[in-house]
């Protein structure tokens, strides 16, 4: 079995393929030069020895065979350090190309994917040999997929970087300058990139031919360290948010409960033994981390990009390399986008886990937003074959906050049926509930029949 | 603050001269603002050195009459 990945249309130098459960990239003859450059000049080695770049083998000439990256994630998945780190890393790869006389002739964000919890970039054809005097051909892209996104979520709100969804990945120049507020404009840096070059994009005149501008090696090397500079002195100041104030004071956990929630945790998934896990609604990724720690490769999603901030530079400080945060919000999962919605794919299109931790989530899927529990036991059996969950009973406190100010339309929202619904699907191996609270944790695995 | 108000100083230069600045192909790239960055990189840099020379100008004399 053969099939081309359909991102690939837009390169003509080669494409992506999966065969037999591997993937490949084509060279075509037209490409032959500049990898020849990129492997010879000494970047290659370079870059793969900094984990700068994806590695690969080569099979044959023209064909080459690139380490399989365990979980695409996305720009617009992405918090705001991992945006950051993205572009620095694109940045410096363009500087180290362009002593071994090469450029990146994309930069884009979708070109770096994160690996053992560092961004690598995976597009080993986006290599091409430097001609001087020739501005970069990728400034504007960097500018609208890294730099306009950056200084948006800095200056102004990070959930404005969902735009990213609706621009794949890019954000274009006159949009962000419409949404950076006088601060921004004050900066010299993003004067420039941004709001002067989205004046200079809105001017239309044939009187100046692209091609015959020139700019030195230095000029060059000026702008992109003024680029990195600016990028590097942008920073997010993380809102107090709901979940902070959630997790420090939550009165339906003792010290007790929760030291007990946490072992029940660790036990389950020592007796699963999980290799892929999806942690739901993880917060700062407590639990994730149980897997992580089982040798199980993590991904940590909440809707809340400031506990996944936090999360990602807690992956970062501690040099974690199997637990990837992302901001997904799981009533409203990353759509497939793209030319026929199928250049990037939906998050349950990705590879799916063996195991979901759903700790603390489903009164939120379901009181908060109305989803009926016959519904959530249907997706859990489509993603996964073990299930971590915990029932949060009505008493509780934090369902009877949800509750406060409506209507309760949830009768079968009770511990009995939940197990009923539950078990259409799934096999109930172990149940823990926890002293001193009214919520249970459930290890449950998928039912032949389903 | 001074690096800033040279810096508009200059852009602004460049915001009204003539349409020789102002065309920007969309398919290759943004081209003549990168020349026109790097421009602005480089009279900044170059203002920021008079302006380190003349700092330092400034420092030797006050040391010389200190010393005299």
């Amino acid at each position: 079995m053969r099939a081309n990945l359909p991102l690939s249309f837009k390169d003509p130098n080669g494409f992506i393929f999966f065969k037999d459960g591997q993937i490949f990239r084509q060279i075509n003859p037209s490409y032959k030069e500049n990898y020849d450059l990129l492997m010879k000049s000494g970047l290659y080695n370079e870059l793969v020895g900094k984990n700068f770049l994806i590695s690969h083998q080569e099979i044959k000439p023209g064909l080459i065979k690139p380490q399989l990256i365990p979980f695409i994630s996305y720009p617009y998945e992405w918090c705001f350090s991992q945006l950051q780190d993205a572009a620095l890393l694109t940045l410096r790869i363009m500087k180290m190309a362009l002593k071994h006389g090469m450029i990146l002739k994309d930069a884009t964000s979708f070109n770096v994917q994160f690996l053992n919890g560092k961004p690598i970039f995976i597009d080993t054809l986006s290599f091409e040999k430097y001609v001087n005097g020739k501005p970069w051909v990728a400034y504007r892209q960097f500018c609208e997929q890294f730099l306009a996104p950056l200084a948006v979520a800095g200056y102004t709100d990070i959930r404005l970087n969902q735009f990213l969804k609706s621009y794949l990945g890019s954000l274009p120049l006159d949009l962000a300058v419409k949404l950076l507020p006088i601060k921004a404009k004050i900066n010299p840096s993003i004067f420039m990139h941004l709001f002067l070059q989205a004046k200079v994009q809105m001017k239309k005149s044939n009187s100046v031919n692209n091609h015959s501008q020139f700019l030195s090696r230095q000029s060059l090397v000026n702008i992109l360290d003024n680029l990195e500079n600016t990028i590097k002195n942008l920073e997010w100041k993380l809102p107090e948010t709901l979940w902070k104030n959630y997790q420090e004071n939550n009165p339906s956990y003792t010290d007790g409960s929760l030291k007990e929630k946490r072992e029940t945790v660790e036990k389950f998934l020592k007796s699963i033994k999980p290799k892929n896990v999806w942690d739901l609604g993880a917060n700062l990724g407590e639990y994730s981390r149980l897997a992580a720690a089982e040798g199980a490769n993590v991904i940590s999603m909440d809707a809340d990009p400031t506990v996944v901030e936090k999360n990602y530079l807690h992956v970062k400080q501690k040099a974690e390399t199997n637990l990837l945060p992302l901001w997904i919000d799981l009533m409203n999962p990353t759509p497939a986008l793209g030319w026929e919605n199928q250049e990037r794919e939906a998050m349950l299109e990705r590879m799916l886990p063996d195991t979901v931790l759903a700790l603390a989530l489903i009164h939120h899927l379901t009181i908060a937003n109305n989803l009926p529990l016959p519904m959530l036991a249907k997706f859990f059996s489509k993603t996964c074959q073990n299930l971590v969950i915990e029932f949060i009973p009505k008493e509780d406190f934090q369902v009877q906050e949800l509750l406060i100010n409506r209507e309760d339309i949830f009768p079968a929202y009770n511990q009995t049926d939940f197990e009923k619904i539950f078990s259409e699907y799934f096999l109930i191996k172990e149940k823990k509930p926890l002293i001193d609270s009214k919520r249970i944790v459930y290890l449950m695995k998928k039912n032949e029949k389903n | 603050m001074r690096f800033k108000i040279l810096f508009y100083f200059g852009a602004l230069v460049f915001l009204f001269a003539p349409k020789a600045f102002a065309y920007l192909d969309p398919g290759t790239g943004s081209y003549v603002i990168q020349v026109l960055i790097a421009a602005l990189l480089g009279s900044a840099l170059f203002f920021r050195q008079i302006w380190a020379k003349l700092k330092e100008i400034f420092h030797l004399k006050k040391k010389e009459s200190d010393e005299s």
